[in-house]
């Protein structure tokens, strides 16, 4: 699709008439043709009101309670079930994992695909960043190491060596399984939960 | 320089009475508190926060009852997450973001078909807009986005409301950014007429 065709058919693609391919199409010359954006973003300006709208808006009712009410039930969940600890960790990191590291890299290299997908194609790369900060982490930490108490370094060794095999399994299942998304973010979690727990423990040391 | 060594930097702290004496280190505690399992002070985020995030739910899902649903699905799994949060950004935008993530993840899990109820009808949801605007435009307005088609409704909020970019838009809904352009402007053009009317 040129820009000439682009202009004539938007009228179609705002009614909805276009077909999947012809929509696609237009889509597709949109990402990359800044004057066809310019165009049209002198056309179809923002409605002057949008700056009038409220940032907040209260709920119908109070949602607190039933929010507490949920948190108490996950916590009997887990109280049953006695899931490992590296595994709880790892779930709770996952949905920021996935949005905030591997995002933040793609979102640089300005690539556009679903997020599964970008974590698994640059796990390589994401893994070299994560190893680089553990290991600048680890030199700080052995040098505050002095300033800990007993029980606080053998808390961190602890957790260290549970995230460490938390990361190797993850890795081993991934290497039987490349293409598996989960298995991608297992990974990445780990490697956020060891990066964040050695960036605390190095702050300890500080703070002491 | 790693990516780390900034938010190493911020992690360092200074003494503590200069910490106290810091903006933001009220918010920080609070954060800091919720983080190591203090449900109080969870409580008092979720007070702060809650009309930003259910706004934004409202706005991308177009229904006062799967956007209370939506909140409170935000709130939840942000307390799980939040042991993660590293303080680079403002809680603030961990949580739109995060609510972004529920609602793409609730649409793609639940293949539900759009529903389409205006939520002025159910004035009380609005709070008071901001000094200088007219609460019968913005009235006016919060009904033609409701009134979107989903995915230009998604786009519009994002970019227009809540000012994210196109590359970022793209990323979290799984779209390309020329796609993310295109609903842009059919939802501007499709919201001028509708207002026009």
């Amino acid at each position: 699709m040129n820009c000439n065709e682009l202009r004539d058919r938007f009228d179609g693609y705002v009614e909805g008439t276009l077909s999947d391919a012809e929509s696609a199409a237009l889509e597709s010359h949109l990402d990359g043709c800044t004057a066809c954006y310019e165009a049209l973003a002198g056309q179809d300006r923002a409605p002057g009101a949008t700056g009038t709208l409220p940032r907040a808006v209260a709920p119908p009712a109070d949602l607190w309670p039933g929010i507490e009410r949920e948190l108490a039930a996950r916590k009997r969940f887990r109280g049953r079930v006695a899931l490992p600890g590296w595994l709880l960790a790892a779930a709770a990191a996952l949905l920021v994992a996935v949005s905030s590291g591997g995002t933040l890299l793609l979102t640089r290299q300005g690539r556009s695909v679903r997020p599964s997908v970008q974590v698994s194609s640059n796990l390589t790369a994401l893994e070299s960043q994560y190893s680089t900060a553990s290991a600048e982490l680890t030199d700080v930490l052995e040098k505050a190491r002095p300033g800990l108490s007993p029980e606080t370094v053998a808390t961190v060794e602890r957790s260290l060596r549970i995230i460490d095999g938390a990361l190797a399994e993850s890795r081993e299942a991934l290497a039987r399984d490349p293409g598996n998304a989960a298995l991608t973010r297992l990974v990445v979690a780990a490697w956020r939960q060891k990066v964040d727990l050695l960036r605390r423990a190095t702050a300890l040391g500080k703070a002491g | 320089m790693s990516i780390y060594a900034l938010s190493l930097d911020r992690a360092d702290p200074a003494s503590p009475a200069a910490a106290r004496n810091r903006p933001g280190a009220a918010v920080n505690d609070l954060v800091g508190r919720a983080q190591a399992g203090d449900e109080d002070a969870f409580a008092t985020l979720y007070r702060t926060h809650v009309g930003r995030v259910h706004a934004l739910c409202l706005r991308m899902a177009g229904d006062a009852h799967v956007a209370a649903d939506l909140t409170q699905d935000v709130f939840v799994r942000a307390w799980e997450a939040l042991p993660t949060f590293r303080g680079e950004s403002a809680l603030g935008s961990w949580l739109h973001r995060l609510a972004v993530n529920v609602f793409l993840g609730s649409r793609r899990s639940s293949g539900r078909r759009e529903k389409r109820v205006f939520i002025a009808a159910e004035p009380g949801l609005l709070e008071r807009p901001q000094e200088g605007g007219s609460p019968g435009l913005a009235m006016d307005l919060e009904q033609a986005i409701a009134a979107l088609p989903e995915r230009a409704r998604l786009v519009f909020v994002l970019h227009d409301v809540e000012g994210y970019q196109h590359g970022e838009i793209a990323v979290m809904a799984g779209i390309a950014a020329g796609t993310s352009k295109a609903q842009l402007f059919r939802a501007r053009r499709l919201l001028r007429e509708a207002l026009e009317r």
